[in-house]
């Protein structure tokens, strides 16, 4: 079994009295898509720069691919990282940019030009070469960033919010570029992101951050329906938290809210009686009905507050007796013939709630 | 009405620039002129008054001093000054930074007298002898917080993550700054040395303090002025002034230069 290629044990990161990252311990598989996601200041660069060598841990070992790098400077580092803003060497012409990794590296000239040119054809700049990169537009700079961080072929590849400063439509072509080159290369990418949409559509698996600490770790499908905690939960994609205890019925677990009673699975996390626990409904697992005779288990009754037009979409609010707002989502063609002032039932099916405990914060 | 409010402004602009530049138009014509006396109307050009500068004996060491001098001034205080702005960025408290920028460039206030009454006790102090070596130390203490002020300035909008990826591409921080930072930043660097000579050519406080019994152009043109006006003297002085010139030219041109 070969060794992950990035292992984080232990790593502290300590900045005069602030702690940036407590204990995180962390693992990317060989040829991985790992998007570390979260909030600015959550950590999650200061971890991209510890596995680069620009900050050193406090305490705590770094591995790649079973080497101890914790101690080696960056140049001396299996891995490369593409920068949030290129950070391209203006001097330089895009050719001279791809290729200096290699210069430095000692590739004879004829084999650099073949790897530049591979480089250039694999994010489609042929004909670029000779461009000076303030000659460049947003996407092509970034495109040169990464393939002059590919060149020399870094056993991992970091990638700190490289699309961020695209606009919305340039930077969900360059998503799945990117993630197709991943694909193609076999690669093992280790890629920062504060846009949940982005993490979801690129990656792998997800590790989602807050404070320091990693507080989820898994496929985009297990974080986006079973969130371990309110924050992940509301974080990844909007969702509707009923908060309340949990309480059993019949031999089955029921959780009491304000809004009413709700049957839930609870998770193995070892739940008992009388324990505050939030329920989370994603918008599209609710439906809009008509007042009905007999109302299913999980519903609830309320007046339509606002209903937002999004196209494909259309995303409904509807104020329950609490006063609060629920907000559920569907096809245009669902939602037709409801007008604002209506008064509906919200109902959703058992498994599509998801319980979670209260998060200490 | 409408007519004055029109000429007015541009009348003014003509009078301020007038102020400005007639004292200097002067002693540049007066330089190429064969009357002896500055008087109108102009009977003929000659470039006598060049030749006849040439031929004091005394300006070419004044030259040379004044050579040396800007030479020393464009090299220490360019090296020096770059050295420090670079050092100054990299600090992460703003405060700091922008104290010790302040304290860096508060000499450039100071009145000249002072610093150079100053440096002449302090030297005396020390029992150094007056001499070229104490208006050198003079010439780049001046021009150390412009150098300071010019690189500071490039440096504010340097990208400092270029020597990231250069260090991240398997760079040592020796081959990042040669094929990165001292490339980036040369002309800036080259552009405040350049300033530094034109500061030192025409110094005249501060050195005239410190010198002793050597000679620099502007300490010799002093000496020469109480003796009279001379039109030689218009000849020498336009020779500064168009050495002054070209450098600050050329200073500029390399700052603008710099790609951001």
């Amino acid at each position: 079994m070969t060794a992950p290629a990035v292992e984080i044990t232990g790593v502290r990161k300590q900045f005069g009295q602030a702690t940036a990252l407590e204990r995180i311990d962390f693992r990317v598989e060989d040829g991985e898509f790992v998007s570390l996601l979260g909030a600015s200041g959550c950590g999650k660069s200061t971890l991209l720069r510890i596995i680069a060598g620009f900050e050193q841990a406090s305490e705590g070992i770094v591995r790649v691919y079973g080497d101890d790098i914790t101690h080696l400077p960056p140049e001396r580092r299996p891995t490369n990282l593409v920068f949030q803003r290129g950070a391209l060497f203006p001097h330089m012409t895009v050719r001279e940019n791809i290729g200096y990794g290699l210069k430095l590296r000692r590739w004879d000239r004829a084999r650099l030009n073949a790897r530049v040119d591979e480089m250039l054809a694999l994010v489609r700049l042929e004909g670029l070469e000779n461009r000076e990169p303030a000659k460049l537009s947003g996407g092509q700079a970034q495109r040169v960033a990464l393939a002059r961080a590919l060149a020399a072929e870094p056993r991992v590849l970091l990638l700190d919010e490289p699309l961020s400063a695209l606009d919305l439509k340039l930077r969900q072509q360059m998503q799945l570029e990117l993630r197709a080159i991943q694909k193609r290369l076999g690669a093992t990418f280790v890629f920062v992101t504060h846009d949940q949409t982005e993490a979801l559509v690129m990656s792998d698996r997800i590790a989602i951050m807050n404070r320091g600490r990693i507080v989820q770790y898994g496929t985009p499908r297990e974080i986006y329906r079973q969130p371990g905690s309110v924050f992940v939960a509301d974080f990844i994609g909007a969702t509707n938290l009923f908060h309340g205890t949990v309480s059993v019925a019949a031999g089955r677990a029921v959780i009491r809210t304000e809004s009413g009673d709700f049957p839930a699975a609870i998770p193995d996390a070892g739940l008992g009686e009388g324990e505050r626990v939030a329920l989370s409904v994603r918008p599209e697992a609710i439906r809009l009905g008509r007042i009905a005779a007999a109302p299913p288990e999980s519903s609830i009754g309320g007046t339509i507050h606002e209903i937002i037009y999004q196209g494909n979409n259309v995303r409904v609010g509807t104020r329950i007796r609490t006063g609060a707002i629920v907000w559920s989502e569907g096809r245009d063609e669902e939602v037709e013939g409801f007008s604002t002032g209506d008064l509906v039932t919200l109902s959703w099916i058992e498994s599509a709630a998801t319980v979670m405990k209260e998060d200490m914060e | 009405m409408v007519r004055a409010t029109k000429w007015l402004p541009a009348a003014f602009v003509v009078l301020v620039l007038t102020y400005l530049y007639a004292p200097i138009a002067v002693i540049v014509i007066f330089s190429f002129t064969t009357s002896p006396r500055l008087s109108l109307p102009i009977e003929g050009f000659t470039l006598d008054w060049y030749a006849r500068s040439l031929d004091n004996p005394l300006i070419p060491i004044a030259l040379q001093n004044t050579a040396i001098l800007a030479l020393i001034s464009a090299i220490v205080a360019g090296l020096l000054g770059a050295a420090f702005a670079f050092g100054l960025v990299r600090l992460q408290h703003a405060r700091v930074r922008t104290t010790l920028l302040a304290a860096s460039l508060l000499p450039a206030i100071v009145p000249l007298l002072v610093i150079g009454i100053a440096l002449a006790v302090f030297f005396r102090t020390l029992g150094l002898q007056q001499g070229l070596i104490d208006a050198a130390i003079g010439h780049v203490l001046v021009s150390l917080p412009f150098v300071v002020l010019t690189v500071n300035a490039r440096l504010e909008t340097f990208d400092f993550s270029v020597l990231e990826a250069a260090r991240d591409l398997g760079a040592t921080r020796f081959q990042a700054f040669r094929d990165i930072t001292f490339p980036l930043i040369r002309p800036s660097v080259l552009g405040a040395a350049l300033l530094a000579a034109a500061l030192s050519l025409d110094e005249f406080v501060v050195t005239w303090f410190n010198i002793g019994n050597q000679q620099t152009l502007p300490v010799l043109v002093w000496g020469l002025m109480r003796r009279g006006i001379d039109p030689s003297i218009n000849a020498i002085a336009t020779i500064l002034l168009a050495a002054l010139v070209g450098l600050v030219v050329i200073s500029n041109l390399l700052n603008r230069k710099t790609p951001s």
